[in-house]
């Protein structure tokens, strides 16, 4: 009983500290605002130029007239201007102008290569790697791998780059996947979520430096039950703004979930606990309220971090290696595959792997806990 | 005996804070634990309610050891810590709850209690504040009124009068009177000595981590040198008067110092009368004081430096 009341009281008091709570809840509902209307404008693509986009197309195939077919779309034609070109090297220096943004390339031997079940390109050619451009192509070419026409391509999407005047630009593996504007709005989300660990980091260096530690160490509690019922109470305190991103990326990706909802609630929920755990332990082993929460800031950013470049495919040596411990990458992973249906396998790996990272903290931090209490 | 302490020894690498104290504690009494700061007086009630470890010396509460039944003395103790231990963030009301609760009470009793120790300690009007807009000495009385909310039976309080008013002084001193009226046992720490003075039964003085004194106040006192003093202010002095007053049964001493005379004589000598009608033959009297020794005088005396430094 006595762990509820104290968790009681822990809430109250992380709510009262208002500043810190404004800034764990408001902070991030403004963003997701943001981000929501950003994602929207996005996809209808309104206040948008229309995008200047060429395809050369050497197969004239079956399944190269249908990718034609698909590009003259309304859909497509709301947010792209499309013209076909009559050779490639017209088409690239189109780009090298700047008539058009992109070229898309579909070789001679696309469908035949298609049919025998070999791996083929698409080829794009572009000056820009800014991100509008990035994202509308991408966003495209996965709007493309979706539809039956190219399901089957058993290859990379590759980009080749032929002329010193035009740059390459990286696109995503393996077919479906977040784009890069989702990514980064995505990576950010759960960096704010994951700055919580403040909350918890502050609350107990807070607790420590109190006079009133004395009187919780006079008062016939179990110290177990004292420094669970802080655990609770910060988690509890956390909750709100972990709801929000269940809300948010259910309104963003939500039709794409097929009731795989709990999936995302189970995972946000593992995460905070693993968050409120991070940022006690910081403030256990700190003790200040400065340092602790530098630290806290930067380990987040870190384990963010490590997530983000391997989400862009840019993890090199100890990041590579690192991205295994970072619980927001396991998060990333749940929510691509669950969106995307993924490997059903992988998400359940991602879930285990966080609920033993919340078993094995929330451990230590009872264990330091009960040790700097008394 | 509701407390006993044996040669309780703790120690701070190189600071001997509590040097083989001994002291025992009746049920009912006002124990004073008087000393200047540094004495040691924190840590000794600290090692009684286990939040500090001693090095040796053995503690027993209500007969009770700590090693085994560290949840019953728990219970029946009530602490007013030295420093004000409040949560700023909560209510007066909410704090009382909060650390009622935390000793098992609930419901309608809970609640009771609650006021009850609101009402004691005369912020019942200021429960739905907030302790950040409160005085020194309404921090001080919330301090207070969180060790009784679960009646305990032993109340132990560290200088709760530490920088305050005079009026929250006297509101608190009054209320731990009435406290001990009805039933509880308290140790008063304090380095006011007028404090412990008015409202202990019995007093324990410390200094240097050592109990250099213990008794009740007029033990205490018997423990001075038995001189008595009396200081007279006179319009005009003469040495013929010095000579008389030297006569006189019971004085030892006599001298004047500018229109001063002092007198020193025996304790219990009853010679007062016979000062006075000496001096008012050959002068007026301006003013009259005779020193009766105070733990003050214990304290100089025992120590050779007085309890403020
Ligand atoms: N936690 C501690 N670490 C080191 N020294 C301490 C500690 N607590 C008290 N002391 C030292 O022990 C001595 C007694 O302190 P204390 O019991 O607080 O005295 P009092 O309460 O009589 O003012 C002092 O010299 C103080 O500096
Ligand atoms: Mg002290």
């Amino acid at each position: 009983m006595n762990v509820l009341q104290i968790a009681y009281y822990t809430v109250l008091r992380n709510i009262r500290d208002w500043k810190l709570f404004l800034l764990l809840i408001g902070a991030p509902l403004v963003f997701y605002l943001i981000i929501a209307n950003v994602t929207t404008n996005v996809n209808q693509g309104i206040n948008l130029e229309k995008f200047k986009l060429a395809y050369f197309d050497a197969d004239g195939g079956p399944t190269a007239q249908q990718f034609e077919g698909f590009l003259q779309t309304k859909e497509i034609l709301t947010a792209f201007d499309i013209q076909k070109v009559d050779s490639l090297d017209n088409g690239k220096q189109m780009v090298k102008d700047g008539k058009i943004e992109a070229l898309i390339y579909l070789k001679n031997d696309f469908s035949q290569s298609l049919k025998q079940g070999e791996k083929t390109n698409i080829e794009i050619f572009s000056n820009k790697s800014i991100s509008a451009t990035r994202l509308l192509v991408e966003g495209f070419i996965n709007t493309v791998n979706t539809s039956s026409a190219i399901k089957k391509i058993a290859g990379d999407i590759n980009v080749t780059e032929v002329s010193s005047g035009i740059q390459q630009i990286a696109i995503s593996s393996t077919g479906k996947t977040f784009n890069d504007a989702d990514k980064s709005a995505f990576i950010g989300l759960l960096e704010m979520l994951s700055y919580g660990a403040l909350l918890g980091c502050l609350s107990v260096i807070n607790s420590m430096k109190k006079n009133t530690l004395l009187r919780f160490n006079i008062s016939p509690i179990n110290d177990l039950a004292y420094v669970s019922g802080q655990f609770l109470g910060n988690y509890l305190t956390l909750c709100p703004s972990s709801g929000l991103f269940i809300a948010f990326t259910y309104f963003i990706w939500g039709s794409s979930m097929q009731g795989n909802i709990l999936n995302i609630i189970l995972t946000f929920l593992l995460l905070t606990g693993i968050i409120t755990a991070l940022g006690m332990i910081v403030g256990y082993l700190t003790k200040k309220t400065g340092l602790g929460a530098i630290i806290s800031v930067c380990l987040n950013a870190l384990l963010s971090g490590a997530a983000f470049v391997w989400m862009m495919g840019t993890a090199h040596g100890f990041l590579k290696w690192f991205v295994f411990l970072s619980p927001q990458y396991y998060v990333y992973v749940i929510v691509a595959d669950t969106i995307f249906e993924g490997f059903t396998s992988r998400i359940q790996v991602s879930l285990i792997s966080l609920a033993m990272a919340v078993t094995a903290l929330t451990a230590v931090t009872l264990f330091l806990g009960r040790r700097k209490a008394v | 005996m509701l407390v006993e302490v044996k040669n309780l020894v703790k120690r701070y690498k190189d600071v001997l804070a509590v040097d083989n104290v001994s002291l025992s504690i009746e049920e009912g009494e006002i124990l004073g634990l008087l000393g200047p700061n540094g004495a040691g007086k924190t840590t000794t009630i600290n090692a009684m309610i286990g939040l500090t470890r001693p090095d040796s010396g053995e503690i027993l509460i209500f007969g009770k050891n700590f090693n085994n039944h560290e949840l019953e003395i728990k219970r029946d103790l009530g602490v007013v810590p030295q420093d004000i231990a409040i949560f700023e963030d909560l209510t007066a009301y909410e704090n009382l709850c909060y650390f009622g609760k935390l000793y098992g009470l609930k419901g309608s009793l809970l609640k009771e209690r609650v006021e009850e120790a609101l009402e004691f300690t005369g912020l019942l009007d200021r429960k739905k504040q907030y302790p950040k807009k409160f005085s020194n000495g309404m921090k001080r009385r919330l301090n207070i009124a969180c060790a009784l909310v679960h009646h305990p039976k032993l109340i132990i309080m560290d200088e709760p009068t530490v920088g305050i008013d005079p009026q929250s002084r006297n509101h608190i001193i009054q209320s731990i009177k009435k406290l001990n009226e009805m039933g509880s046992t308290i140790i008063y720490i304090s380095h006011y000595m007028e404090e412990i003075e008015e409202i202990c039964t019995r007093i324990v003085i410390m200094d240097q981590g050592r109990v250099i004194a213990k008794g009740t106040k007029e033990e205490l006192k018997a423990l001075m040198t038995s001189d008595e003093r009396v200081v007279v202010e006179l319009s005009s002095a003469n040495y013929t008067l010095v000579d008389n007053i030297k006569k006189l049964s019971g004085v030892k001493d006599a001298y004047i110092n500018g229109t001063e005379l002092t007198v020193i004589s025996q304790k219990n000598s009853k010679n007062l009368n016979g000062i006075i009608a000496q001096v008012s033959e050959n002068s007026e009297i301006i003013s009259l004081n005779v020193e009766q020794p105070s733990l003050e005088t214990v304290f100089l005396t025992l120590t050779g430096r007085s309890l403020r430094d």
